[in-house]
C-alpha cells in the first residue's frame, strides 16, 4: 500500500527557498508549464537529442556545466523554473503541469513516496551505469532501491545537517551544550518542523522511524521547548542564519550545513559545521523521472552525468555536497573533497547519520505521525 | 450624463468582474476548502467542521493570536496617535512646506519593505548603531538586548512603515474639516486640547476609525516582518496561516485559520467603533458631527 | 513665518524616524564590506555594478515594470468607468460594487493572496503573469475608486449641462468636458496604483508564476544571503517613487486647480486664506 505521507526531509535547498515559484534562469528562455507545452519534435522512448525539460533546484540544472555536451548530443534544454520547496514537486507532477517535465529531484524520503504513488518511473543499472557505481549505503537503502539493479530515482549527491557554530566560539561536542545557561540567546535555528523534530529524536537518541507519540511529545518536544527558550530568534531561511552568525547575533545554529560555511565566506565571515556526539541528520538529493515524461531518453542521459564526470563534480563542489558516486570522488577538487570521509562512506554514514523514512500519515498504532510532528512543533513555537 | 442601464452594466462590468473573480470566488473557494478533509496530499471533498475545531482547541492557536494581539495593539495605537499629529500638524501649521513634508511622508512608504526590515537589524542588533552610540555616550555598558528579536522591535518596525497610511487616512479627513473646524474653534475663543478633543475628534472621528481599524489589519496581516525582527515569541497568526499553506500544504486547516482570522476582524473592527462612540471619539449619529 | 511649535518638534522627529532604516539601507548600499553589520567598512559602488550586472535583477525589474504599468493601465481603465457609475448613478448594482470594493483594503493580503492560489489550484489555473496582475488589481483597485469617484463627485454637472445646451452630444461632452477635467484625478490615481504594484510582495509571494517580481527577487536573494546587494536594489528603488509621485503631484495640482475654477461655489482648499 502506498505510503502517500507527506514527508518535510528538508535537504539544503529547502533552505535556499526561493519564494514564490522560482526565478526566471539565465538565458534558458520563459517557462510554459501548462498543458499546451513544447510541440516541436519529440523523440522516442530510445533516441537522445531534442528537448528536455528540467524542473529542479537551482544549480541542479547544471546548464552551464553540460552546455557542450548538450551541443554535442543535439540536446535543448528547458528549465520550468526552479524548485522551492520540495513539495511544488509533488504538486507539479499531481497538476496537468507535471506531463511536460522530464526530469525533476527529490530527496531520500520523497523518492520513495512518489515512486509509491505512481508518479515516477524506475530507472535501471542498464539505463544509468553510475547506479552501480555508487557507495554501498545509497546503493542498498530501501529508500531508494526497488530490487537489485533497479531504482526509483539516481541519487547523486548527499550531506548532512548538524549544527554550525561561529568564528571564535568553542565546539560543542554533545548537542546538550546548547541548552547550558550560558548560550541564552546566543543561538538560533530555523523555523521548520521537519528538521528540529528529527534533529531532537537523534540528539535524544530516538530512532525517527520508530518514533512513537509518546516519544514525541515527551523527550523530543520537551528537549525543543527548552531549546527555543534559549534561541534569540527563528530563523526564515539560510541567509538568514548567516546573517545572525557573521553578525555575532548567534554563536550557534542547531540546524546548520556546510552551505552555511560557504556562504559565511563570501561574506568574509567564518563559520564551522562539525558532528557533535549525537551524529547528524543526512540529506540525499535523487534525480526523478516522471512517469509519462515525453524525453525519457534525454532525461537518462542526463541522469547518467549526474554520476559520473566533471560536470557532476563542479555541481557537488559548488554547494559543498558529496558525491554518492565513487568515480566522481577524485574529480571533486581537494578542499570539499576533504569535507567527507570517502574512505568509508558506509561506516561513517552508520556511525554518524540518519536518514529517516517518512513520518506516516496514518497512525499505526502509536507512532508518531506527519501530522502528530507538525503540531508538536507549533506547540514548541507557542511555549 | 445620464447613466441607462446598459451602459451601467458596462461601466460596473469590469470592476465587478473582477472583484468577483479575484475575491467573491476565491473566498467561497476558500470557504469550502475549509470545511474539507486533508489527507496528507490533498484536501478531500467533505463537510466537516474538524479544521474550525482544531483552530479551536489546540491551545497553541491561541497563544498565536494573543502574540499577533501583543504587537498589533500597540502598534495601532503608535502609529493613530503618531500619523494624526503628523496630518495635525500638516492642515494647521505646515504653511509653505506642507507639500514637501507631505511627499516625504508618501515617499517612505513606497521604500523597500524588506531592506527596511534588514536595516533594522543593523540598527538595533547588539553591536548595531543604537547600541554602539549609547554605549559611546555612556549610557550603557551592556548592550541593550530587547531592542532586536522582541515584540518591541516589531512593532517598531510596523510603526515605521504604517505611520504613513495613518498619516493620509487622517489627513485626508482633516483636510476635509478645516474651514469649518476653524469658525468652531474661533467662535468658541478657545485653542489647545479642549478645542481638539470636543470639536476635533469627532469631526474626524470616523477618519479615526478608519485608520485604527486599517492599521490594525495590517498590522496583523503582516507575516513577515514578526519573523524577521519579533524573535522566539513573536509567531502571529499570519504566520501559521502562511506556514500551513506554504510549508506543509494543509489547505483545509489553512483556510479555516484563514477565515477564523477575518472573523476575529469583524469582532475587532465593531469593537473599535463601540470603544470610540463611548469616549465620544466618533459621534454616535452623523448628525451629532454636525451639532 | 509660525513660531516654531512643540507639535512641529514632534512631527520633524517622527518623519526622522521614517527615514531612520531608509538612511541606514541607502548608507549600507555603498557599504564596501559584505554584511550588514554596523558599522560600515568603507564606501564602494560595487554593489550597485553587482546588481546592474545581474541578469535576474534586470529581468525582475522589468517583470514589475511590465506588471505595474498593466495594473496602473487597467485600474485607470476600468477604475474609471465605475467611478461614473458610482458617481452618477444610485443603483443596487452600484451599491453592490462599490461595497465589494471595499472588501479588498478590508481583508489581509495574505487572505487575498491565499485565496487567489487555492482557487487556481482548484481549477489546475497555473499561475503566471496574469495571475500576478490579477492580484495587483484587485490590491490598487479601491483606491483608484475611491479617487476618481471622487474626482468625479466634484465636478459641476452644470458645466456639462451648459455642454448639452450648446449642442455638444453625449460623447462630445465626455472628450471635451468631462474626461479633461477627470484626467489628471485619474492619472494620479493610475500612477499610485504603479507604485503600490511596484511594491506589493505580499500577495504576490502566493500568485506569482515563474518570473519573479522585483520585491520578491529581493525577497528571494535574502533567503540565500543578505548582503549588501539588496540595499543597492532598495536604493535604486528609492529613486522610482520620486519620479512618479512628482508627475502625479503635477497632475492632482492641476486637478484640484481646475476644480476650483470651474465649481460655481467657491471653495477654499484648507483653509487658505
Amino acid at each position: 500500500m502506498p505510503p502517500d505521507a507527506r514527508n518535510h526531509q528538508i535537504s539544503r535547498r529547502r533552505f535556499l527557498g526561493v519564494a514564490g515559484a522560482g526565478l526566471a534562469t539565465l538565458g534558458a528562455g520563459n517557462v510554459l508549464a501548462a498543458c499546451g507545452g513544447d510541440s516541436s519534435s519529440s523523440t522516442t522512448a530510445t533516441t537522445v537529442g531534442g528537448p528536455l525539460n528540467v524542473y529542479t533546484w537551482e544549480g541542479y540544472d547544471l546548464t552551464k556545466q553540460n552546455a557542450a555536451w548538450r551541443k554535442a548530443q543535439g540536446i535543448e534544454q528547458k528549465n520550468l523554473g526552479f524548485i522551492s520547496i520540495q513539495d511544488d514537486v509533488v504538486t507539479k507532477l499531481k497538476s496537468a503541469a507535471g506531463g511536460n517535465i522530464d526530469i525533476s529531484s527529490a530527496n531520500n524520503s520523497y523518492a520513495k513516496l512518489l515512486y509509491d504513488a505512481g508518479l515516477t518511473s524506475p530507472v535501471t543499472v542498464e539505463e544509468v551505469p553510475g547506479l552501480a557505481d555508487m557507495f554501498g549505503y545509497f546503493a542498498n537503502t530501501p529508500l531508494f532501491k526497488v530490487e537489485d539493479g533497479t531504482y526509483n530515482a539516481v541519487p547523486w549527491t548527499w550531506g548532512f545537517v548538524s549544527v554550525t557554530g561561529r568564528e571564535g566560539v568553542p565546539e560543542i561536542v554533545d548537542y546538550h551544550e546548547l541548552l547550558d545557561p550560558k548560550l541564552k540567546g546566543r543561538v538560533t535555528t530555523v523555523d521548520d518542523a521537519y528538521n528540529n523534530i528529527t534533529m531532537s529524536a537523534i540528539i535524544n537518541e530516538i530512532n525517527p522511524d520508530t518514533m512513537t507519540k509518546a516519544q514525541l511529545d515527551g523527550p523530543v518536544t520537551e528537549w525543543l521547548v527548552k531549546f527555543k527558550a534559549q534561541a534569540k530568534t527563528l530563523s526564515a531561511s539560510i541567509g538568514d542564519q548567516v546573517n545572525l552568525l557573521a553578525s555575532g547575533e548567534v554563536d550557534y545554529t542547531l540546524i546548520g550545513l556546510y552551505l552555511i560555511d560557504v556562504l559565511a565566506k563570501d561574506k568574509g565571515a567564518v563559520t564551522k559545521t562539525y558532528l557533535p556526539k549525537q551524529g547528524g541528520l543526512g540529506f540525499c538529493d535523487a534525480a526523478i523521472i516522471p512517469k509519462d515524461a515525453p524525453n525519457r531518453a534525454n532525461a537518462i542521459a542526463f541522469a547518467s552525468r549526474l554520476l559520473e564526470g566533471k560536470p557532476a563534480a563542479a555541481a557537488n563542489e559548488s554547494i559543498y555536497g558529496a558525491t554518492t558516486a565513487k568515480s566522481v570522488v577524485p574529480l571533486i577538487s581537494p578542499p570539499v573533497r576533504e569535507m567527507y570521509p570517502y574512505s568509508d562512506v558506509d561506516g561513517f554514514i552508520a556511525g554518524n547519520l540518519t536518514f529517516n523514512a517518512p513520518y506516516a500519515r496514518e497512525s499505526d498504532g502509536d507512532k508518531a505521525t506527519y501530522d502528530d510532528t507538525i503540531a508538536a512543533w507549533e506547540r514548541v513555537k507557542a511555549s | 450624463m445620464s447613466i441607462g442601464r446598459r451602459l451601467e452594466a458596462l461601466l460596473l462590468g469590469p470592476v465587478g468582474l473582477l472583484l468577483v473573480a479575484t475575491i467573491v470566488v476565491p473566498a467561497g473557494v476558500l470557504l469550502a476548502y475549509s470545511v474539507y478533509r486533508y489527507n496528507g496530499l490533498t484536501p478531500e471533498s467533505a463537510f466537516q467542521l474538524g479544521n474550525y475545531q482544531q483552530v479551536f482547541s489546540e491551545g497553541t492557536y491561541g497563544t498565536f493570536a494573543v502574540n499577533t494581539l501583543l504587537i498589533a495593539v500597540p502598534t495601532t495605537i503608535v502609529s493613530v496617535a503618531g500619523g494624526y499629529l503628523i496630518s495635525y500638524w500638516l492642515v494647521y501649521r505646515a504653511g509653505a512646506t506642507r507639500n514637501v513634508v507631505l511627499a516625504l511622508v508618501v515617499i517612505s512608504m513606497m521604500a523597500s519593505y524588506l531592506v527596511r526590515i534588514y536595516a533594522w537589524r543593523t540598527l538595533m542588533g547588539e553591536q548595531g548603531v543604537v547600541n554602539s552610540l549609547l554605549e559611546t555616550v555612556g549610557v550603557i555598558d551592556e548592550p541593550l538586548g530587547f531592542l532586536i528579536f522582541s515584540r518591541f522591535a516589531a512593532v517598531v518596525a510596523e510603526v515605521n512603515y504604517l505611520l504613513p497610511f495613518t498619516a493620509l487616512v487622517a489627513y485626508a479627513s482633516l483636510a476635509n474639516v478645516a474651514p469649518e473646524l476653524r469658525e468652531a474653534a474661533r467662535d468658541l475663543g478657545a485653542g489647545g486640547w479642549q478645542s481638539v478633543r470636543r470639536v476635533v475628534l469627532p469631526l474626524t472621528g470616523p477618519a479615526v476609525l478608519a485608520a485604527s481599524v486599517l492599521t490594525f489589519f495590517l498590522s496583523c496581516a503582516d507575516y513577515i516582518t514578526p519573523v524577521l525582527v519579533g524573535g522566539t515569541d513573536a509567531t502571529t497568526f499570519g504566520t501559521v496561516i502562511s506556514d500551513q499553506l506554504r510549508s506543509t500544504g494543509n489547505l483545509p486547516l489553512g483556510a479555516a485559520l484563514s477565515f477564523t482570522m477575518v472573523a476575529g476582524y469583524c469582532i475587532v473592527a465593531l469593537l473599535f467603533r463601540g470603544g470610540m462612540r463611548a469616549t465620544k471619539v466618533l459621534p454616535k449619529e452623523p448628525d451629532d458631527a454636525a451639532s | 513665518m509660525r513660531r516654531p511649535s512643540g507639535l512641529g518638534v514632534v512631527v520633524t522627529l517622527l518623519v526622522l524616524f521614517l527615514y531612520l532604516p531608509l538612511a541606514v539601507a541607502v548608507l549600507f548600499a555603498f557599504n564596501a564590506g559584505s554584511n550588514l553589520s554596523w558599522p560600515p567598512e568603507g564606501l564602494s559602488i560595487r554593489w550597485f555594478s553587482t546588481i546592474l550586472r545581474d541578469d535576474e535583477f534586470l529581468n525582475a525589474f522589468a517583470f514589475s515594470a511590465k506588471v505595474a504599468t498593466i495594473t496602473a493601465l487597467m485600474a485607470g481603465v476600468i477604475g474609471l468607468a465605475a467611478a461614473f457609475a458610482f458617481a452618477r448613478r444610485r443603483s443596487w448594482a452600484v451599491r453592490l460594487v462599490e461595497a465589494l470594493s471595499r472588501l479588498p483594503v478590508m481583508l489581509p493580503p495574505l487572505f487575498i493572496g491565499v485565496a487567489l492560489l487555492v482557487a487556481m489550484t482548484a481549477i489546475d489555473y497555473v499561475p503566471d503573469t496574469s495571475s500576478v496582475i490579477a492580484g495587483h488589481l484587485v490590491y490598487v483597485i479601491p483606491y483608484v475608486l475611491v479617487v476618481v469617484t471622487a474626482a468625479l463627485r466634484g465636478i459641476d454637472l452644470e458645466l456639462e449641462q451648459a455642454a448639452r445646451d450648446l449642442g455638444a452630444g453625449p460623447l462630445q461632452t465626455l472628450r471635451r468636458i468631462t474626461l479633461p477635467m477627470v484626467g489628471p484625478a485619474v492619472l494620479g490615481a493610475a500612477l499610485l496604483a504603479f507604485a503600490f504594484s511596484f511594491d506589493e510582495v505580499l500577495i504576490t509571494n502566493f500568485t506569482v508564476g515563474t518570473d519573479p517580481t522585483l520585491p520578491l527577487y529581493v525577497f528571494s536573494k535574502l533567503r540565500r544571503t543578505v548582503d549588501p546587494s539588496i540595499n543597492a536594489v532598495a536604493t535604486i528603488l528609492l529613486c522610482v517613487p520620486w519620479v512618479i509621485l512628482g508627475v502625479a503631484a503635477l497632475f492632482l495640482r492641476r486637478s484640484v486647480l481646475i476644480r476650483r475654477r470651474s465649481s460655481i461655489v467657491p471653495t477654499t482648499f484648507e483653509g487658505d486664506r
